[in-house]
């Protein structure tokens, strides 16, 4: 016979039965126990053991309902009603009898909550990024490393896309984006009038792409959309720009200029614009064809690796064993191409995670802002919380008669605990009507900081859970043990009169205050770490000079044999300005990207020792412009620039010792490969900062040309700002008539790479302004009425001879103790958690003494201020008045 | 006071208690619901229910003896009240009427 354990042979389990005996009122208990075993035991008979066993668990649980728990008597009506108006009657007077508790309580929690709120619909604003795609789930954004130096890359060559669908049956459809560069679109109207403007969110996508993404289309038709040459599909707004309100714009004809995208197109269909929660924003979608078959990309030998490919997979596909396969697939492709490394594979990012890291770079670190956010906001209700609980627990001895006649003529414990729960949850429900306004007023102010439109829909039912949950959870969590404090005084010490002790609530109280003030301290350390950072970035050496740098964009219509000479007497005339000390034109500048990111090696050395390194194109002017020291060789000169056979470069430090140069001296002269590109290495560059301090340094490449029409650095020494730009702008209309004149300025468009930690700074300063705020409230709270209740021991203390500073010195040094504690409690998390964070900068601050303390010193001080006042009051009080009531 | 009103799944159950009669506690209801109408109740969802019928005056509850297969517990007993067969009969002929006044076809 098969031998079943005791459990086994008895069958129920014993916990479901416990928990059952817990919640169910035991009038009714038994006949439950037996109705469920009875059926236990039917269902054994028909479906067997452990078929019956889930029956049981899932039967008792669902036992768990207010009809059966609530049921504490038999047979007789439970109706509270009543008694339920008469807590809401008392809870109302009690909060209208202690106005200031009330008001500390209610202010605090209200901006508590407005926090949570406020933060909950950025979260969620954030978190849902392209999840208005239908088929989200199965959209995957496809990133290759390749290449031996094992960079992450989101670009692909526009022939992976078509040969992946071929080879891969879990593929459903792909598509293939190219963000076009800056165009001008113009659309003439019958009339002759035209409507021109300058347009940068133009994409150049697959036909297949209005059938992956779910853009709806209003006009026009969606399948045949993109599938004709020079087809244009347009947003609804783009379509009002052009064509104004009632036009029907299918059919007409906008032509671009500039870019490789030039000509006259057709558009065939228009589309809702595009929401504000999408990684892959556009107003204008071109059809490829175009693009494929131009000049640039009929040239099959060029590898132009600048595509974004979308797939679509088969819904139950299995990813990692898909990715394995592109292994095999890019061997077979690509096989005889020394750079790609031993182990190449494609991996699928999914569309929903893009979001968070749409360059593969610092993936973690958008995901940990937001961490940072929620907790931010966690603290802060937590905070609040407390202040009712130290306030409620406080007021204890106060209502001790209350509770203790009321024990007297039978109220029970459960009705006392009924009654204190119902007034924080009347406290709780005030909070969260005020919190809503507030947080309708505060989202805007978020929404500024971080450039979101961001406001509440009360048609979503999760905002509603959410303040339904933080209204039980806080009445709850925040009630719950002041409830149990004050309904646990015994009737005859209260009548018998005299100081109640409550001593172990002294020391939870404690506690609750050093956690608040643990909470503020850590948030303001994390302000000032994030704005030393911020600081050290924006001031730090940069190896350059960009001050009084004025960028002036080149001309956009560079056509015509004679521009280079325009251009080149442009920047003479500029040179000539007595307030202009140095003219420089390039293709890029510091701050922006480079033009190319590009295998690099030392001639003679293995293709596959290269390097991924940026290259650019400057004028001989640059170096001088920005003021970079050069460590070894010499600028361009004529004859460099002549050499016709090889070209001469500059590089920066990093090249020389990551590419194997040895020292700066021995590169010069040296040959050095980028791409497929011989050159000659003029000079050796001091490494400064093209890219942000985030960044680490990369190699370099300066290539020079002898003009270059894209932005002119204009070094200014005078102090006249606006005269001096308007007479730039005298120059450029002069040599350039029709085109526009924009400038801004190089600091400016260099500091904007920290826009993202600008924002977690001021959303910091913010939020933990108001943590502090509401800490601070409490505080008070907790100060005037302690100080309240200890004015007879000052008294005789004062009449004993303790003089105004004795006094004031006893009572501060209880509060400045905890912020001690709290101290010793936030220092080693601030050591474990700044580090990860400062860890996303690849140059950054270390943790001095004074970060640490400075934060320290300024809460010591807020708190000794916010409670300076009853402190003193307290401690000069005349004791005669304290003294002689009795 | 208004007439009082039974929600479906209550006039149900008030019905199977009539049914029952001296038979009628939690899994037998349970089993005649199955039986009869071919509808599954929980075990849980009758007991509340009867607990409110209860409340209502329409069922009235005793504790009856043991039997060994329940693990020796005993069972609760309901029996219909004079009020409850009042309400279901005034359920019952409202129903009637209206059923009247739907123009019949034939």
């Amino acid at each position: 016979m098969e031998i079943r354990t005791d459990e086994e042979n008895n069958g129920p389990p014993k916990w479901a039965i416990g928990f059952l005996g817990w919640f169910c009122p035991s009038a009714l208990y038994e006949t439950i126990e037996g109705d469920l075993l009875e059926q236990f035991e039917i269902d054994i008979q028909t479906v067997g053991w452990k078929k019956a066993r889930n029956k049981f668990i899932w039967n008792v649980i669902r036992f768990f309902h207010p009809g059966i728990i609530t049921r504490n008597k038999f047979s007789i009506p439970l109706n509270q009603s009543d008694m339920i108006r008469t807590y809401l009657k008392t809870g109302l007077r009690s909060l209208l009898k202690r106005k200031v508790y009330s008001f500390i309580n209610i202010a605090g929690l209200s901006i508590g909550i407005a926090v949570c709120l406020v933060i909950w619909k950025y979260v969620e604003f954030e978190s849902s990024y392209d999840r208005f795609h239908t088929n989200a789930a199965h959209i995957y954004r496809v990133t290759s490393s390749l290449y031996t130096d094992g960079q992450k890359t989101p670009y692909l060559g526009y022939d992976v896309g078509p040969a992946l669908a071929a080879d891969m049956p879990e593929i459903k459809s792909f598509v293939r984006t190219h963000g076009a560069s800056e165009t001008m679109v113009t659309h003439a109207l019958p009339n002759g009038q035209v409507t021109r403007f300058e347009e940068t969110r133009l994409l150049i996508v697959d036909s297949t792409f209005l059938n992956i993404f779910s853009h709806d289309v209003v006009k026009g038709e969606k399948q045949n959309a993109l599938t004709k040459p020079y087809s244009i599909v347009v947003t609804e707004s783009m379509a009002r720009k052009y064509f104004g309100e009632n036009a029907d714009p299918i059919g007409q004809v906008l032509s671009l200029k500039g870019g490789w995208n030039k000509g006259d197109y057709t558009v065939t269909a228009v589309i809702k614009d595009v929401p504000a929660n999408s990684t892959i924003p556009f107003d204008f979608l071109l059809s490829i064809y175009d693009l494929l078959h131009g000049e640039f990309y009929s040239n099959r030998n060029a590898r132009w690796d600048n595509f974004f490919t979308y797939v679509e997979l088969y819904p139950p596909s299995n990813l990692r064993q898909l990715e394995k396969k592109t292994s095999a697939f890019i061997k077979e492709y690509r096989g005889n191409d020394k750079n790609i490394n031993a182990d190449p594979s494609l991996k699928f990012q999914p569309l929903v995670d893009m979001h968070y890291s749409p360059d593969l770079n610092r993936e973690g670190s958008y995901r940990t802002t937001i961490y940072f956010y929620i907790l931010i906001s966690v603290f802060i209700i937590l905070i609040a919380w407390i202040n009712y609980i130290n306030l409620a627990t406080a007021r204890a001895t106060e209502r001790s008669k209350e509770v203790g006649i009321k024990k007297a003529i039978g109220v029970s414990g459960k009705q006392l605990v009924a009654q204190f729960l119902t007034e924080s949850f009347l406290v709780n429900l005030l909070s969260i009507i005020l919190a809503l306004g507030l947080a309708i007023w505060l989202l805007p102010i978020l929404g500024g900081i971080v450039q979101k439109e961001l406001s509440f829909d009360f048609r979503q039912h999760a905002l509603w859970y959410l303040m339904a949950g933080l209204l039980l959870i806080g009445s709850f969590v925040s009630g719950i043990y002041p409830a149990f404090v004050l309904s646990s005084f015994k009737t005859t010490d209260v009548v018998k009169g005299g100081i109640l002790k409550v001593r172990s609530g002294l020391s939870f109280r404690k506690a609750l205050v050093v956690f608040q003030f643990t909470a503020s301290l850590l948030l303001i350390t994390g302000t000032f770490v994030i704005y030393s950072q911020i600081r050290f970035m924006q001031t730090g050496e940069m190896g350059m000079n960009m001050s009084h740098m004025l960028i002036v964009r080149g001309p956009r219509m560079m056509e015509g044999k004679d521009i280079e000479s325009r251009l080149i007497t442009f920047k003479n005339q500029l040179k000539n300005l007595s307030f202009i000390n140095h003219v420089s034109s390039s293709h890029t500048i510091p701050g922006g990207s480079v033009a190319m990111n590009i295998l690099m090696r030392k001639g003679g050395v293995k293709d596959s020792d290269g390097k991924m390194g940026d290259a650019t194109w400057v004028d001989p002017d640059f170096v001088e412009t920005y003021g970079i020291q050069i460590i070894s060789g010499k600028t361009w000169n004529s004859s460099t620039l002549a050499d016709s056979v090889m070209r001469t470069v500059m590089i920066n430090e990093t090249a020389v010792s990551m590419l194997g140069f040895g020292t700066p001296n021995q590169a010069i002269n040296e040959t050095i490969i980028i791409g497929q590109e011989t050159a000659r290495i003029g000079g050796v560059l001091k490494d400064f900062h093209w890219n942000s301090l985030k960044e680490k340094q990369a190699p370099m490449v300066f290539y020079c040309s002898p003009i270059l029409g894209r932005l002119f650095s204009v070094q200014l020494n005078g102090n006249n700002l606006t005269e001096d730009v308007q007479n730039i702008k005298k120059q450029f209309e002069a040599a350039f008539p029709g085109d526009p004149f924009e400038y801004y300025f190089q600091d400016e468009f260099f500091n904007r790479q920290y826009a993202e930690e600008q924002q977690f700074e001021k959303i910091f300063i913010l939020f933990s302004g108001l943590a502090v705020f509401i800490a601070c409230l409490g505080l008070w709270g907790l100060t005037s009425f302690t100080t309240l209740q200890r004015r007879k021991e000052i008294s005789i203390r004062k009449v004993l001879g303790a003089s105004v500073t004795n006094v004031i010195s006893m009572l501060s040094w209880q509060y400045l103790k905890l912020v001690l504690v709290a101290g010793a409690v936030a220092f080693p998390v601030t050591f474990m958690v700044a580090p990860t964070w400062l860890k996303n900068f690849a140059f950054h601050i270390d943790l001095s003494p004074a970060l640490v303390f400075l934060p320290f010193f300024v809460l010591s001080i807020v708190a000794f201020t916010t409670i300076a006042t009853q402190v003193f009051r307290a401690a000069r009080a005349n004791p005669v008045d304290h003294l002689k009531y009795e | 006071m208004g007439k009082e009103h039974l929600g479906e799944l209550e006039e149900l159950i008030l019905t199977v208690v009539g049914i029952l009669q001296d038979e009628a506690y939690g899994n037998a209801i349970v089993n005649e619901i199955k039986e009869q109408v071919n509808r599954n109740v929980t075990l849980a969802g009758v007991h509340v229910t009867l607990y409110r019928l209860e409340d209502k005056g329409y069922v009235r509850s005793r504790v009856g003896g043991a039997t060994k297969l329940r693990g020796g517990r005993r069972k609760r007993i309901f029996t219909i009240t004079n009020s409850g067969l009042a309400v279901l009969k005034s359920m019952k002929e409202d129903r009637v009427h209206l059923w009247r006044l739907v123009p019949q076809l034939k």
